[in-house]
């Protein structure tokens, strides 16, 4: 998959997961890698990424088990840029269907 | 590998000013993995290769360590001038250092077993050829430690001088 187009579905997946709760790393690594095939690795550079960018912010929490846990919680910002990224990828995903399904008229 | 070189492997193509930070994430990812039962291989397994993820965080592979063809042309030819004009005069000397050196353990080692034996030949009071015959052994197994020692670093000096001109011709 070309690595940009991927970069911005890994942002939608990580913003989108995060609307519903704040999430540490590892479960973020793990559930993507188990949907989309992704390696766990790669999931650490977008959350800086994000961090840069103001769309996500972190804090850490202790956890029961292990050391503390860095928790990822989106911001106004990262929740715009989730609404955009989540246009493109309806608008995207609709014309590859259309495409992909439809097959006689591609007007 | 292991968590520490896979780390320490990350690390080093990082940029510096963040680099303690990204290795506490991947710190605390093998933290979590490992307290839900996964072995550091498998946790490593599924992380991915480290040259892939340092290029996400910016890594450019052809910039780093690798030398320009021009620099290393330039440091070829200087290194063979530096082989031709001094580095052979210099290796030999060291090399006939060396042998002259092991010749005089050798030396040692012959004249002490000589005098040991000399004991039943030659018309000196025994004590003093067995003495002094263990007295030169001893000398000659210090000094044989000693040229193990110096052999092994002449060794390493010497494959460290052949791998600059590897380095050169491929860049490294």
């Amino acid at each position: 998959m070309d690595i940009q187009f991927k970069k911005g579905v890994i942002e939608l997946c990580v913003l989108s997961m995060l609307l519903e709760e704040d999430r540490y790393g590892y479960e973020l690594a793990s559930v993507l890698s188990k949907k989309i095939n992704i390696s766990d690795g790669g999931i650490y550079p977008v959350l800086r990424r994000l961090k840069d960018e103001n769309s996500v912010e972190t804090y850490l929490s202790e956890s029961s088990e292990g050391p503390p846990r860095k928790y990822y919680r989106l911001t106004k910002r990262g929740d715009e840029q989730r609404q955009s990224l989540e246009g493109d990828w309806v608008l995207l995903r609709n014309g590859v269907d259309s495409i992909v399904e439809g097959g006689e008229s591609y007007e | 590998m292991n968590k520490e070189q896979y780390l320490s492997k990350l690390k080093k193509m990082l940029p510096t000013d963040e680099s303690n930070e990204i290795i506490n994430d991947f710190e605390e990812h093998f933290a979590t993995g490992m307290a839900e039962g996964k072995t550091e291989q498998e946790i490593i397994e599924s992380l991915g290769d480290p040259v892939d993820i340092a290029k996400e965080y910016g890594y450019d592979e052809s910039k780093d360590g690798k030398m320009s063809v021009g620099s290393r042309i330039v440091g070829l030819i200087g290194l063979l001038f530096f082989d031709i004009l001094i580095g052979v005069s210099i290796i030999l000397t060291l090399f006939s250092i060396w042998l002259a050196l092991w010749t005089v353990v050798l030396g040692l080692v012959v004249s002490g077993i000589a005098a040991i034996l000399g004991m039943f030949f030659i018309a000196l009071p025994w004590y003093i050829l067995l003495f002094g015959g263990i007295s030169v052994l001893a000398l000659a197994v210090l000094m044989g430690i000693g040229m193990i020692y110096l052999t092994i670093y002449s060794f390493k000096g010497l494959v460290w001088f052949a791998n600059l001109h590897i380095k050169m011709v491929t860049g490294e």
